[in-house]
């Protein structure tokens, strides 16, 4: 059966994703993402293997023990308020990418934005640029 | 070239059952299956399959079956199919046909063939469950007598006894080198030996630093002739040192672990680059005669400063017996004999199928030799190849062996489904694996927890059967070639086991 | 691509979500009634997705940022470290891979404008090795 060790989960959807047996089962509202993990004594192991985080562990089956679930809080994106990941995930994604990156020329940490926004940021940013050369041709 | 080999095996998928689930992708190392997008379906090559079984397993649904391919050639009783096919490999590629486990051609098991005596009427049985049972083995050198001091109620024993091993039962685990299996193997092999009361054998690959407190103990070091990993608190810090001079599955030849299979950790535990080759040479460079053998146990015996009992082991092959003999008088305290259905991680396949003997014909003539010359408590004899259930184990003690090492049989109880492809280190099981991703499968509890029922359950089982035949305890059993009858083997086999047929 | 020709007439959006069975990587963004711009996959040079990406299905081939099926667990981390936002994920990810398997992709061909192209002239290198800090300083794509 899986054991988890909660402070190292991400809240990702591999687990649940891989699983063959659909053991582990993901439930998602506006607010909280909870992830369960149901008794499985299958130990097929690929949870374990394809854990980002490393978070799982197999351990021999015991009918006693309660099955562990962890359960996250989704974060707001910064500028409309959706939820749209875990705050451990955001935190994997930032210590995976080098500092100069984590920040866009106007400071914007655009990490802390949802990708639909960062996808209206970004067109917005090209329609900037579009408009500013039709109008440096037509001087 | 264009190959013209079959598949050795066929995958068979019920897509009704099937539900893209990716399982099986995920779980095979060897890439016989994948999922195309396109069709939202599982596709499986058949001439990638090992025919392992990892994946009809771990289906949630059932719903796949592998099968050896038939053979599709007009039968042939001398031009097997794999005559055929391995022909043709050599013909593709020019090289040897490398393989992995033990024998597998359809020499005479002997085992099948002996069948073992039980109590009745004149000698009542005992029973194992409410009587104490005594399996309790002591390997090493016996004196020639004992001399005793008595005083009033106190016994002393004067004679000075040399190091013995103390085992709870005739079982312990074979020379499995860490490098041709995986860390987590070789931890479980560690753990379940010291949980059990009996010992594990680390091979040629040394023994990691960080078990050396917890499992020295229980360990039985090998100084192979690689000599890798080898020094002195190496040897000081296990229970039994054993030279390695040949192993039943490539008789002449040395180990051989391909450099995909050195890790970081396997390099520096057996102090060899990674990536290298490990190609133990055929003989020890040290060792050309008995007279070179017997110094080098010397040497070990100082090392160990006399405390520790040193094994020799040997390939079982003709005339074997002479050379046991030879290596007690040099000093050894443990004969460990190898026979034909050895395993291994990786060998050329024409000498594992064709070297060496049967370990029953080579326990009984080795017993019988060192017993006819006067030597045969000098040594302990540990029996090798080829146990497959408690019965063996019975049948080799009463032909004269002291207990038995078991190698297939234990990876067999982690998972192993003898693939034969142990070489590839792609074992999809974690066994024989240094990938990391492979060998994290194999969980070291569960594992270290299916051998130690594995003994416990072989226990049983013995106690059972000596039971049965009115003995309780296993000494009584030794040598005791009397409770064996043969059936079905010709006058010579009878001679060499030194049993009589059943009925007679 | 070139800004300028940009009609907004969503042709590439279509032609890469029929190509892709329904799972379309452009998204074409009016900006009041003065520009229509579409957004996709820049293929950085320092591409942030392939470095969350822990199992290695993101990878970087030479000029564009390649995509592995056989090794995506679907866990979405590259969803996140997408500074553009153009990957996507459901149950496995995906995002442009310059329609791998075709001669050109879909959208290069489509497009009446003529404003796409996979040609990566000296300014669009420039962009593309700061793709985020770049992309306010007027580097032209």
């Amino acid at each position: 059966m899986i054991r988890v060790d909660a402070s190292k989960c991400l809240g990702c959807y591999s687990c649940s994703n891989v699983c063959p047996n659909k053991f582990i089962t993901r439930e998602e509202t506006e607010d909280r993402r909870t992830i369960h993990f149901a008794r499985c004594s299958e130990e097929c192991d690929l949870c374990v293997e394809f854990c980002p985080a490393k978070a799982l562990t197999l351990v021999p089956l015991d009918l006693e023990c309660e099955e562990p679930s962890v359960s996250f809080e989704l974060v707001p994106c910064k500028i409309c308020g959706a939820k749209y990941a875990t705050e451990p995930m955001l935190q994997r994604v930032e210590a995976s990418l080098p500092q100069e990156l984590q920040k866009d020329t106007s400071g914007l940490a655009w990490i802390r934005i949802c990708p639909v926004c960062r996808r209206d940021l970004e067109a917005e940013r090209a329609a900037k640029q579009l408009v500013l050369g039709r109008s440096r041709k037509s001087l | 070239m264009k190959s013209f080999l079959f598949p050795e095996f066929q995958v068979f998928r019920d897509e009704n059952l099937c539900d893209q689930c990716r399982g099986c992708e995920r779980q095979c190392a060897f890439g016989t299956h994948r999922y195309d997008e396109t069709q939202d379906r599982m596709i499986s090559d058949d001439f990638k399959c090992a025919g392992c079984q990892r994946c009809v397993i771990f289906c949630p649904k059932g719903a796949i079956t592998i099968r050896p391919t038939p053979s599709s050639y007009r039968p042939n009783a001398n031009w097997s199919r794999e005559k055929i096919e391995d022909l043709k490999r050599q013909a593709e590629t020019g090289g040897v046909i490398l393989t992995g486990c033990g024998n597998d051609k359809p020499f005479r098991i002997y085992w099948d063939h002996i069948v073992l005596n039980a109590s009745q009427v004149t000698n009542p049985s005992i029973d194992p469950l409410r009587e104490p049972m005594e399996l309790r083995t002591f390997l090493g050198s016996k004196p020639d007598f004992i001399d005793l001091k008595v005083d009033g109620d106190h016994v002393d024993i004067d004679t000075r006894i040399g190091p013995n091993l103390m085992i709870e039962a005739p079982i312990l685990f074979s020379a499995m080198s860490y490098g041709a299996i995986s860390y987590n193997a070789f931890n479980a092999l560690a753990r379940a030996a010291c949980s059990s009361g009996t010992f594990f054998n680390t091979g040629e690959g040394g023994l990691p630093r960080e078990m050396r407190e917890e499992f020295g103990r229980c360990a039985i070091v090998q100084v192979a002739s690689g000599r890798f990993g080898i020094d002195a608190e190496y040897l000081n810090c296990a229970a039994a040192v054993e030279i390695k001079v040949g192993q039943g599955a490539k008789p002449g030849i040395g180990g051989h672990l391909p450099g995909e299979k050195v890790s970081q950790s396997v390099a520096s535990t057996r102090m060899i680059p990674a990536g290298a080759d490990a190609i133990s040479p055929a003989p020890h460079h040290d060792i050309y005669s008995i007279e070179d053998l017997s110094m080098l146990i010397h040497a070990l015996k100082e090392a160990t400063n006399y405390e520790k009992p040193i094994s020799v082991k040997i390939a079982a092959v003709h005339n074997f017996a002479a050379i046991a003999s030879g290596i007690v008088r040099a000093g050894a305290d443990i004969i460990a004999i190898d026979g034909l259905r050895g395993g291994t991680g990786a060998a050329p396949k024409a000498i594992r199928d064709n070297v060496g003997i049967p370990i029953e014909l080579a326990i009984s003539s080795l017993d019988r030799r060192l017993r006819d010359e006067g030597i045969r408590n000098r040594c302990s004899i540990i029996a090798a190849g080829g146990t497959r259930c408690s019965a063996d184990v019975i049948k080799a003690i009463a032909l004269g062996a002291d207990a038995v090492y078991i190698g297939t049989a234990a990876l067999v109880a982690m998972g192993c489904n003898l693939c034969q492809k142990c070489y590839t280190g792609k074992c999809n099981w974690g066994i024989c694996t240094q990938d990391p991703r492979l060998s994290g499968r194999l969980n070291t509890d569960i594992a270290a927890m299916r051998l130690s029922n594995l003994l416990a359950a072989w226990s049983h089982e013995i106690k059972e059967m000596l039971g049965g035949m009115g003995i309780n305890a296993l000494e009584s059993l030794r040598g005791n070639r009397d409770h064996l009858r043969g059936v079905g083997l010709y006058e010579w086999e009878l001679d060499v086991l030194g049993i009589k047929g059943a009925g007679e | 691509m070139d800004i300028n020709r940009c009609i907004g007439c969503r042709s590439c959006e279509v032609a890469c979500k029929r190509v892709h069975e329904g799972k379309g990587h452009m998204n074409v963004h009016f900006s009041g009634d003065h520009a229509s711009v579409p957004v996709f996959c820049h293929h950085c040079e320092d591409a942030t997705c392939t470095m969350a990406c822990f199992s290695g299905a993101l990878y970087k081939d030479g000029e564009k940022t390649a995509f592995a099926l056989d090794k995506c667990t679907g866990c979405g981390l590259c969803r996140l470290a997408c500074p553009f936002g153009v990957v996507w994920t459901n149950k496995l990810a995906h995002k442009c891979d310059l329609c791998a398997g075709r001669d050109i992709p879909a959208c290069v061909q489509t497009c009446p404008a003529n404003a796409l192209t996979t040609d990566y002239d000296k300014t669009l290198k420039r962009a593309r090795s700061r793709a985020v800090l770049a992309a306010a300083h007027g580097g032209r794509r």
